[in-house]
């Protein structure tokens, strides 16, 4: 049936189109792979929002990856030597008035080293090439393999939206101005940077993700809200730097300062917990730690 | 000169003699021309054992005819003037012999095409009268011409002949008999028939199988014209008598000075055939040879001893009887007579006949293979990489004789699936590889060994579908449809009626254009399978 559709030779049967799929990262190359997946009711606090940052971390990567799936599951609708273009599609929400495609180039670097960089772009529906902005930008580089290597992704939501592309009708972009992936898989530990940078008015200026992966299972986590005020209005910083071992049990301190002060900072808490996630020493800033919670020795990092 | 009416209509065979005999004081020199040719040319269809009849009766007047290799022309599947140029030659080497001092005689065998006054020699034409006008003013003293063909009793009509048992000749004998006799296979409004069993004409057959001693009807170990003529008029009518085209009749004509028999063969001093003792059962014994067609036929009468001579082998004989067969394996040693003993033949069901009778393909034919392939790009990187090598099962249907005698024209379907990995900057994706391809073909095909082989060669245009998957869940399975034109060239073997198997390579030229680059590339495949005819 597809010969006949054909009437002549077609198909995406082609070696160097595997080079652009495996260019672009998969959810389990740079999101948060941690034992971390089990809650209780009496799960040391800390646990829980380390949990719940993850979970945040995860489900942003995937949001993020989601805007190049297609080019992964999909053959390139145009090859132009060292590029393949995927679209354009309908935008999925917007299908009658905004169109979305993907651009990779790839660059000759050498011939064990493979570079990308790639574009996701959308346009309103009649417009020519020239209408084109970039939603998101990506680069990559191998190293040892075609999987293995650094890269870095940009969702570039103000773009977009200057452009009048109505990124606000999603409630995760709402007062985002862009944000930033870096990666580097190309050994243990594996690192994955995530920087929010949200628009002036926004509550809050910016948060960090740092996370970090070992071989045995063992990281840490590190996520980094700026820009939040106090009662008063003073901006300050918030952190927390969650550690863990391969086995699940692990630390979290929560520290504090003042924007204008950043080497100055207090500590709010400390959580650490086992295996089974409950709480085997806490601290909270201003309260007095209570037995058997009260013995640092009970950290096992 | 005389001019003679065949007259023995009803009448036994020959007593008399015709010509000059060898016992003549003058050394006779003996020349012949064998013509065969398998086409027709245009509102013919091809013949299949013209020029086999041909070659039989080469074999026949060289080992027993008396005619030196070096003295027998053998024209096969050529055109006119390749004929002429070797009627031209005998003549002239007949003219030298003459010039010796020698009596020449020549013989003219063609078997083939005719149609309206014409032997047909492919796509050119010879005219029968021309030759008849060659041959009477021929320097030979005795012309003898054989037209094994259709409506060839056109060739001996104009002397008045007619269809006869046997010929006689009225006169008051001289051993310097001249003149020129013609014969023909059938009469001027009949076809010539062919039969698979025997593979061949039937007039050439018994013409032939006469002249190797089973005509021998005096038992003087040597077969005169008027004995093999008799012999084979006698056998064609009977054989053809009951087949849907009617009985065919041969005819002769001749125009004669002298009164002598001639002697075609003599095997008297040749001991490599059969002997069948004069108290062997009676009937006709069938020498099979190891292609399973009849090599020759003895008929055994009570009370009389025969022989016939064959050439060095394994034969099987074969008599029938009401109920059952009497078979039995033989083998002729060179320079030896080999006596048939009836101990040495056994009962046989019918089912067990050793006659398997020539592969003969009348019409169009459609067959179902269904066979295994064997596909690889000459590419190394890409048989690596991109397409590995594959094993495929094939379906093909063809149909043969339809656009025209000779060509095939099929269509076929294959499938198969192999295991190949791809690296990718030291990425190793293992893939599962699949392949569709549906092909159309056109082919010539040649016929050999009495039909049973055949080997053909033609152009292939296929269509081919190959798909991969791999293994990692996370990259998209990739086609590519694209046509693919080759050569086909293979043999077929023919098992029975109904069962072939055949042997054939293809190489095809894939048309694989990617990345707007055309990096087409070449493969093989090679294929066995078997085949049914329906």
């Amino acid at each position: 049936m597809v010969s006949v559709a054909c009437l002549a030779a077609c198909g995406n049967y082609s070696n160097e189109d595997l080079d652009f799929q495996l260019a672009l990262p998969q959810q389990s190359d740079i999101g948060a792979n941690v034992q971390l997946s089990m809650a209780r009711l009496n799960s040391a606090e800390y646990y829980r929002d380390t949990r719940n940052a993850i979970t945040t971390f995860n489900t942003m990567i995937s949001d993020l990856l989601g805007l190049i799936e297609h080019v992964r599951g999909y053959p390139a609708t145009a090859r132009q030597g060292n590029r393949r273009i995927w679209g354009p599609f309908p935008a999925d929400k917007y299908p009658t008035t905004w169109q979305v495609r993907m651009v990779m180039d790839r660059s000759s670097v050498s011939s064990t080293l493979l570079h990308m960089d790639y574009w996701v772009q959308v346009r309103p529906v009649g417009t020519d090439d020239s209408a084109w902005v970039s939603f998101m930008t990506g680069s990559y580089s191998s190293s040892g393999s075609a999987r293995t290597g650094t890269g870095d992704i940009h969702l570039l939501a103000n773009d977009a939206r200057v452009a009048t592309y109505p990124v606000d009708d999603d409630p995760g972009l709402v007062k985002l101005d862009h944000m930033d992936v870096q990666y580097d898989n190309t050994t243990y530990p594996i690192r994955v940077t995530l920087t929010m940078v949200n628009l002036p008015d926004a509550e809050t200026q910016s948060g960090t993700y740092d996370y970090s992966e070992n071989q045995d299972g063992s990281g840490s986590m590190t996520f980094d809200w700026q820009g939040t005020t106090t009662d008063t209005g003073v901006p300050i910083a918030a952190k927390m730097k969650a550690q863990w071992l391969g086995s699940g049990a692990g630390r979290a301190d929560a520290t504090a300062h003042l924007t204008a002060t950043p080497d100055v900072s207090i500590l709010l808490g400390t959580d650490c917990w086992g295996v089974d996630t409950v709480a085997s020493y806490s601290f909270r800033a201003g309260q007095t730690p209570v037995p058997p919670l009260n013995d640092p020795a009970a950290c096992l990092l | 000169m005389k001019y003679f009416h065949f007259t023995a209509r009803a009448v036994p065979l020959l007593a008399l003699l015709l010509f000059g005999a060898p016992a003549s004081a003058a050394v006779q020199h003996r020349f012949a021309l064998i013509v065969g040719n398998d086409q027709g040319g245009p509102d013919t269809r091809p013949l299949h054992f013209a020029a086999e009849d041909a070659r039989k009766v080469h074999a026949v007047l060289t080992q027993l005819g008396g005619v030196r290799t070096s003295d027998a022309t053998l024209v096969l599947n050529q055109g006119a003037s390749e004929f002429w140029r070797a009627f031209s030659a005998v003549e002239a080497h007949v003219a030298d012999s003459k010039l010796r001092g020698e009596r020449a005689l020549f013989i003219l065998y063609y078997s083939g095409h005719a149609k309206d006054g014409d032997l047909r020699l492919g796509d050119t034409r010879v005219r029968l009268d021309e030759i008849k006008t060659r041959l009477s003013g021929a320097r030979a003293d005795v012309r003898i011409g054989v037209f094994d063909s259709c409506h060839s009793g056109m060739v001996t009509r104009s002397k008045g002949a007619r269809h006869a048992p046997a010929f006689e000749v009225q006169s008051g004998g001289s051993e310097d008999t001249r003149g020129l006799v013609l014969l023909s296979s059938a009469s001027a409004d009949e076809d010539a028939q062919e039969s698979d069993e025997i593979g061949g004409s039937y007039f050439s057959h018994y013409l032939v199988n006469g002249l190797r001693g089973d005509a021998d009807r005096s038992q003087d170990r040597r077969v005169t014209l008027s004995e093999a003529y008799a012999y084979a008029y006698a056998r064609t009518v009977a054989d053809t008598a009951e087949s849907a085209a009617g009985a065919q009749h041969p005819t002769f004509s001749y125009d004669f000075q002298g009164n002598a028999d001639l002697v075609l063969t003599d095997f008297a001093n040749r001991q490599e055939g059969i002997y069948v003792p004069a108290e062997a059962p009676t009937g006709i014994y069938y020498i099979v040879d190891e292609s399973g067609l009849i090599a020759a036929e003895i008929q055994k009468v009570a009370d009389s001893d025969r022989q016939i001579a064959l050439s060095p082998g394994r034969y099987r004989v074969r008599r029938r009887l009401p109920d059952r067969l009497r078979i039995g394996e033989i083998k002729i040693a060179s320079g030896q007579l080999f006596s048939l003993d009836e101990s040495r033949l056994r009962d046989a069901p019918f089912s067990d006949d050793p006659v398997k009778g020539a592969f003969r393909e009348e019409g169009t034919r459609l067959s179902l293979t269904l066979g295994g392939a064997m596909q690889s790009f000459f590419d190394g990187p890409t048989r690596d990489e991109l397409f590995p090598s594959t094993g495929m099962l094939g379906l093909d249907l063809e149909v043969r004789n339809f656009f025209r005698r000779g060509w095939l024209w099929g269509i076929d379907f294959a499938a198969g699936s192999s295991h190949g990995q791809v690296d990718r900057y030291g990425t190793l994706l293992p893939f599962q590889f699949s392949e569709l391809t549906a092909g159309t073909t056109l082919a010539a095909e040649w016929r050999f060994g009495q039909g049973a082989m055949a080997a053909f060669t033609g152009l292939r245009l296929a269509v081919v579908l190959m798909n991969r998957k791999f293994d990692d869940p996370t990259l998209p399975s990739q086609f590519f449809a694209t046509f693919t034109p080759g050569l086909v060239l293979g043999t077929r073997y023919r098992l029975s009626s109904s069962f072939a198997v055949l042997a054939r390579g293809r190489l095809h030229y894939l048309l694989y254009s990617m990345d707007e680059e055309d990096r087409s590339l070449g493969y093989w495949e090679l294929y066995a399978g078997i085949s049914y005819d329906f």
